[in-house]
């Protein structure tokens, strides 16, 4: 899946959005991801220490990581695992 | 207008540039100012906490409670119709204001709100919000054009510190209700159980001298 990394308007994260419209399966996240917390809207997960926001609508939001590699890695096992 | 003696209010504090505005127009009144701050962590980072704790310290504000409310606004949209989430979970942020100001002594509520400003402010759900509390309300910035609020953040020197990195939350639906009535907001509310979110709310308080 094809998707754009930038850092989201106030700089305060990472934003990950897929570039075709897309809906997430969150349920899917329980038992790939460590859950830290859930609604039907957005999830909050952890992976390697790092707190991420998986928006139903595909995009994501990295809390602290700034490194883009990092980031693509781990964008796109959620979009596998949850697509 | 002449400045009044004694006046206390508990102020809703988000971080960012209409808030810090109007407690700078309630206290050059003379109004003594409580900050309550609603966090909604995990579901944002933890900068609109530090921002609202600095414009706190910026605006000489003694102290900020600082609630923790993201699981319980998890718990909220679970349950309710998702496009009356900003009323819902307001008329609960109110109510728990409200207990803070009974504890602080506050003889009312001063907001940032601004009439139109996002979907959800509008005169009609402003109404109904309201009726989940019974102490006043004070807007100062209510009929404000944004360039007069941003203009008068300037000049108080908070501008720059709301637009500081801030990562806003996500639960919002896209179409929010513009015109809501208590009748509606009382029927989602019964899906809640509202006792028990307001006392997890008031046992997630931290209280910040800044």
């Amino acid at each position: 899946m094809e998707f754009e990394i930038k850092p989201c308007k106030t700089r305060a994260a990472y934003s990950v959005k897929p570039k075709k419209n897309i809906k997430l399966n969150l349920s899917k996240l329980k038992g790939n991801f460590r859950i830290k917390a859930e609604t039907p809207i957005a999830t909050v997960i952890e992976v390697d220490g790092e707190e991420i926001i998986v928006h139903r609508h595909g995009e994501l939001k990295f809390k602290k990581l700034r490194d883009e590699n990092k980031i693509k890695k781990i964008a796109e096992e959620i979009y596998e695992k949850t697509g | 207008m002449k400045k009044q003696d004694k006046l206390k209010a508990v102020l809703l504090l988000s971080g960012g540039i209409d808030s810090p505005v109007a407690a700078k127009i309630a206290m050059d009144r003379g109004i003594e100012l409580v900050a309550v701050h609603f966090s909604l962590e995990p579901f944002t980072d933890d900068s609109p906490k530090k921002k609202s704790i600095s414009l706190a310290k910026k605006l000489g504000i003694k102290k900020v409670y600082v609630v923790k409310h993201g699981d319980i606004h998890a718990e909220i949209i679970k349950k309710i119709n998702h496009r009356y989430y900003y009323i819902v979970t307001r008329r609960l942020m109110w109510r728990v204001a409200e207990q803070i100001a009974e504890k602080e002594k506050c003889g009312f509520m001063v907001t940032g709100e601004n009439l139109g400003q996002v979907g959800s402010q509008t005169l009609e759900n402003m109404g109904v919000i309201d009726n989940a509390v019974k102490i006043k309300i004070l807007r100062p910035v209510l009929c404000n054009d944004k360039n007069e609020t941003i203009d008068i953040a300037k000049k108080f020197g908070t501008y720059e510190m709301s637009c500081g990195p801030e990562m806003c939350s996500v639960l919002g639906p896209k179409h929010p209700a513009t015109k809501s009535t208590v009748e509606i907001i009382e029927n989602e509310e019964k899906k809640l159980d509202l006792k028990r979110l307001l006392n997890e709310s008031r046992e997630n308080i931290e209280i910040i001298e800044p």
